[in-house]
């Protein structure tokens, strides 16, 4: 399969006045085409920051990043978010969603700015959303406005879908609810989507698992059989 | 430990302070200079009446005995009297260039009773000397120095006087020859003044006097000596008797303070207001977002005292700093206006100046204004409980709003569109705030470019539809018309003459009465037109008056209604005459007549008192320089040049209207500036999250454009009948009885103030940019919702 982005040395410093923080200390990984990928990790590891980079959200200090052959680490502002509007999805733990906007809205906003954008309705139907685009954020539920927010990610038919612990805020079955969203979009559209979780129970269902630490790869977990979000438990 | 808060506040957002301080600065710079401006006019002219003895009543008669004033001087109620010789000649110019005329005043000395002269440099003509003084701005204009010599055709004859001093008096403050006369014109016109023992005899009447002016003793009333002041000076040819009220460089002033004063009470509000706007809705704001602050400072045990306190405190330091800055600034444009009011009025002494009363007054009220709008902001702080304020506010229902139920609207827009529209309604309260404060920088931007409108119209429509004449050329004596018509009819360049006769008169109907003058027209008159409303002509009737609208506003007559006419000239018996028609005018109160029954009222033959012209372009000069000088002219009018001199006025002013201009659109920045920043920080996290969908900054700084647009546009439609009802209000204050001021509104000045409006939304979007570039996504989105 063809390596859709990848980093090299990758290397991130904060700096916060006196203080410096090196949150990445030279990461080498590729992400190839169509894999669903687990990061785990302890709190502080870096899986954040990494993600953050890998979706144009942050640049690195130092290193390469390599997005199907283009480096990232050199664009502009602009140029960025040219590319995350062309080619990222984000989903976070907060749903940030825009409060003014009704579910359908919320999503039509993503979508029209995309170039290859999927359906609005068909979308919110598939997460079971579709008698609710009406509605405005605040008369959903925190599951329904993280679908919402899927949704949206998801609509813009991105080729790499980025999610910072999905599931963080949701109780169990919405959380499992989620992962199948992720899932589905990985396996019938065949995009890359990468997760950052706490629970170690959910790399079951990756294609591999990254663990970080301090900064650094730990180890990757391939998994040849990874199992449908139905069956994982954590 | 919570002033540090407040600078830390302060200083990551001071651009919004600096936005609402100068709204406060401009208001506070206005009411300071106006008020103080209003203040050094009222007592320097108080003043100088006073120690010039400003006399209180002024009596014109064509001759009588100079012992006349003694006569006067019995009449019951009347303190001092002084006889004059007051004589308009003009300056001999064999270049036959500009006529300019002087006002042949005469004195007894230094220390003559009433209207004593106050030297300004040089000496005092010599009794018997051919010496004359005039007004410092005539000696400038004409480029004379003491010892020059003037040229007077006096009689018909030259006459050369020197010059020996610079003097002015209380009674040409304003120093303009008549009525007609709008601004001073110092190269065209002065006051001469010469000893009595010169000038009477020049002018033939020796011993003799046709002018008296006279004090009232203490509490008299002018109303109750005019009847009998007319009795003793009627069999001398008296044309005119009025109060100091209606002395013509006295009512010009009046006329200017009343305008002063309505500025100084109406505009500096209007600042102050916007200016409390900005700060209620900022400090509301910062009470909102830091409510999650409030809850711990209150469960760390400090009270709600303390609290609105340190809140207040962004309140007492924006008022202080704007009413201190103001305060100064005003002080400082006080002594901007001094000059410019000393560059139209004799008035000595005006001076600018720093007054402390005034910045006191000026810091507290910008004080007052601001704690008020500050604790109507704050006061929010008062009803959270400790648990309750460390709690996220319950979210504002977000909805539909009712634009959206506009067929055919809603769907034109795009999301961000969408989203935009619903911005405007989200709170409500501060888009209505935005909206008049917008409405109020319109409006002033809108109003005081329109004031120059309006004068343009109220001068183009007297002196280019009503007065087609080139010239004007009023006589000493009354002639026989036909004569008169004949005689400029035979000047050279001459296309057409028309004689009028103006006879001053006092028209009365019922208990209203008015001093003015009566002119007479021809009936098919195509030099002095009266006009309707449209601006078509209206026919002078056979017989009956035509008035002004402004003066059958004070007499309180329509057409039809009789009204009682008394000349001040002839036997000045009292007639009974028909108001026929009213018709517009903006200059004076006019009353027209067909001119042969004008004379017949006058138990006169048909006669004329001045003759239009309307001549060649290349003569003018030449028809000038010949008649100047003739045996019976009295004054040449030049329209022309007053006009182009006016329009000279008019641009003079356009530095003001440059500065209203500047302020207002100061202010409508601030107020989007200020929303902006409001918007963007109370919605940091909505941009971010565009941010990271991939939308440019352009994208998001149009979403916020149009929602201002929204509301400027909003604020634009309201500022319109808000103009108009500003506009009126200042027509309403400024109406005398010199000028009565229509409504005007140009579509050019509502252009000016839409391009205002649009170029303050995009100056403070401009400003906003740059803060929305600084947002970081990531700092934004790690904070938990
Ligand atoms: N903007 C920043 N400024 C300074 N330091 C930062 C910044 N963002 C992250 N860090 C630091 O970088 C390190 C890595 O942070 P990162 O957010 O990537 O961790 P993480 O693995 O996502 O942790 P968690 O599981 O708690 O989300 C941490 O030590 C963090 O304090
Ligand atoms: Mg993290």
């Amino acid at each position: 399969m063809e390596t859709i982005i990848q980093t090299r040395n990758l290397h991130k410093t904060f700096y916060n006045g006196e203080v410096s923080v090196h949150a990445l200390k030279g990461v080498n990984l590729d992400f190839r085409e169509g894999e669903l990928v687990v990061i785990l990790g302890p709190s502080g590891s870096g899986k954040s920051t990494m993600l953050n980079i890998l979706g144009g959200m942050d640049t690195p200090t130092q290193g390469e990043i390599l997005y199907r052959g283009t480096p990232l680490q050199n664009m502009n502002k602009y140029e960025l978010t040219m590319f995350r509007r062309k080619a990222v999805g984000f989903i976070f733990q907060f749903y940030n969603l825009m409060p003014n906007l009704t579910t359908y809205e919320n999503v039509a906003l993503a979508t029209e700015i995309a170039d290859n954008p999927l359906d609005t309705a068909q979308v919110l139907d598939e997460v079971g959303l579709g008698d609710r685009k009406d509605h405005f954020p605040s008369q959903l539920s925190g599951g329904q406005q993280q679908r919402v927010a899927i949704a949206r990610a998801i609509a813009k038919n991105p080729d790499l879908l980025l999610c910072d612990e999905p599931t963080g805020a949701l109780d169990y079955e919405t959380g499992k609810q989620v992962l199948d969203f992720l899932q589905k979009f990985n396996r019938t559209m065949g995009k890359t989507v990468l997760v950052i979780t706490h629970n170690a129970g959910i790399g079951k269902m990756a294609d591999r698992v990254v663990y970080f630490r301090d900064g650094r790869i730990d180890k990757v977990e391939v998994n040849p059989h990874p199992v449908t979000a139905e069956e994982v438990s954590w | 430990m919570l002033k540090r808060k407040l600078w830390r506040d302060i200083k990551g957002n001071y651009g919004a302070y600096v936005a609402c301080i100068s709204v406060l600065v401009i208001g506070m710079m206005l009411y300071v200079s106006l008020s103080l401006t209003l203040d050094s006019m009222n007592t320097s002219i108080e003043d100088y009446y006073r120690k010039h003895d400003f006399a209180q009543g002024f009596a014109r008669i064509v001759k009588g005995s100079a012992g006349l004033t003694e006569d006067l001087a019995r009449v019951k109620g009347i303190n001092q009297v002084m006889g004059r010789v007051v004589q308009d000649v003009m300056v001999y110019r064999p270049e036959g260039e500009d006529t300019t005329t002087v006002r042949l005043v005469s004195f007894s000395g230094p220390d003559q009773p009433l209207n004593r002269f106050r030297l300004e440099g040089g000496r005092i003509p010599v009794a018997g000397e051919k010496e004359i003084m005039v007004s410092p701005a005539f000696l400038a204009a004409n480029k004379l120095q003491f010892g020059d010599m003037i040229p007077l055709i006096i009689k018909g004859r030259e006459v050369k006087f020197r010059v020996t001093g610079a003097a002015i008096s209380p009674e040409y403050i304003y120093e303009i020859p008549n009525g007609l006369t709008l601004a001073p014109d110092p190269k065209a016109f002065g006051v001469g003044f010469v000893p009595y023992s010169t000038v009477a005899p020049l002018l033939e009447m020796d011993g003799q006097i046709n002018d008296l002016t006279f004090t009232l003793e203490d509490g008299n009333d002018f109303r109750r000596v005019e009847q009998p002041v007319t009795r003793v000076l009627e069999h001398y040819g008296l044309s005119q008797l009025n109060a100091r009220k209606d002395q013509l460089s006295h009512s010009m002033l009046e006329q200017e303070m009343v305008g002063l004063k309505a500025s100084a009470s109406t505009t500096p509000v209007i600042f102050l207001l916007v200016a409390a706007g900005i700060l209620y809705i900022m400090l509301r704001r910062m009470v909102e977002q830091q409510r999650g602050q409030i809850g711990i400072l209150k469960a760390f045990g400090f009270n709600n005292r303390e609290i609105i306190g340190h809140y207040l405190g962004y309140a007492l330091l924006i008022g202080g700093l704007g009413g201190l800055l103001g305060g100064l600034a005003g002080s400082w444009m006080s002594y901007a206006f001094a000059k410019l009011y000393q560059q139209f009025y004799n008035i000595p002494d005006l001076k600018g100046q720093f007054s402390l009363t005034y910045l006191v007054v000026g810091l507290l009220l910008s004080l007052g204004f601001s704690v008020i709008a500050g604790y109507q902001g704050c006061k929010g702080v008062l009803v959270l409980s400790p648990a309750e304020a460390m709690r996220p506010p319950a979210p504002k229902a977000a909805g539909r709003t009712w634009l959206e139920k506009i067929q055919g609207f809603w769907e034109m827009l795009n999301t961000q569109g969408k989203m935009a529209v619903r911005n405007v309604f989200r709170n409500k309260q501060r888009s209505i705030l935005t909206v008049i404060g917008i409405a109020c920088a319109f409006s002033i931007m809108v109003s005081s470019r329109a004031m120059f409108d309006t004068t343009y119209f109220l001068i183009n429509f007297q002196y280019d539809q009503v007065e087609k004449y080139d010239l004007k050329i009023s006589l000493q004596q009354y002639v026989d018309k036909t004569q008169g018509i004949t005689a400029g009819k035979h000047l050279e360049g001459v296309r057409e003459a028309e004689a009028i006769l103006e006879v001053p008169v006092t028209i009365s109907h019922k208990w209203l009465e008015k001093d003015t003058a009566v002119i007479g027209l021809s009936k098919e008159s195509k030099l002095y037109r009266l006009l309707n409303q449209n601006g078509e002509p209206v026919a002078v009737p056979d017989s009956g008056l035509v008035i002004s609208n402004q003066l059958a506003k004070i007499l309180n007559v329509k057409p039809g209604d009789m009204v009682t006419v008394k000349p001040f000239l002839g036997d000045r018996k009292e007639r009974l005459v028909t108001v026929r028609k009213v018709v517009p005018q903006y200059v004076g109160l006019g009353a027209y007549m067909e001119i042969d029954a004008l004379s017949k009222v006058l138990q006169a033959p048909p006669v004329t008192s001045a003759i239009l012209l309307k001549l060649d372009q290349d003569k003018v000069a030449e028809v000038r320089k010949y008649l100047q000088g003739g045996q019976n002219v009295l004054g040449i009018f030049d329209k022309t040049k007053m006009k182009a001199q006016f329009e000279q006025l008019m641009e003079s002013t356009s530095a003001s209207q440059a500065i209203m201009l500047s302020f207002s659109f100061i202010t409508g920045f601030a107020i989007v500036y200020n929303v902006n920043l409001i918007a963007l920080s109370e919605r940091e996290r909505e941009l971010a999250t565009l941010m990271v969908l991939g939308m440019t900054e352009r994208e998001i700084g149009r979403i916020l454009v149009i929602e201002q647009g929204i509301l400027s546009f909003v604020g634009v439609l309201l500022g319109i009948p808000l103009s108009y009802g500003m506009l009126s209000a200042i027509a309403d204050k400024m109406a005398t009885d010199i000028f009565n001021m229509p409504v005007i509104m140009e579509p050019g000045s509502l252009a000016l103030g839409f391009v205002g409006a649009v170029l303050f939304l995009l100056a403070a979007q401009w400003k906003t940019k740059g803060k929305i570039s600084q947002l970081s996504m990531l700092d934004v989105l790690k904070q938990q919702e």
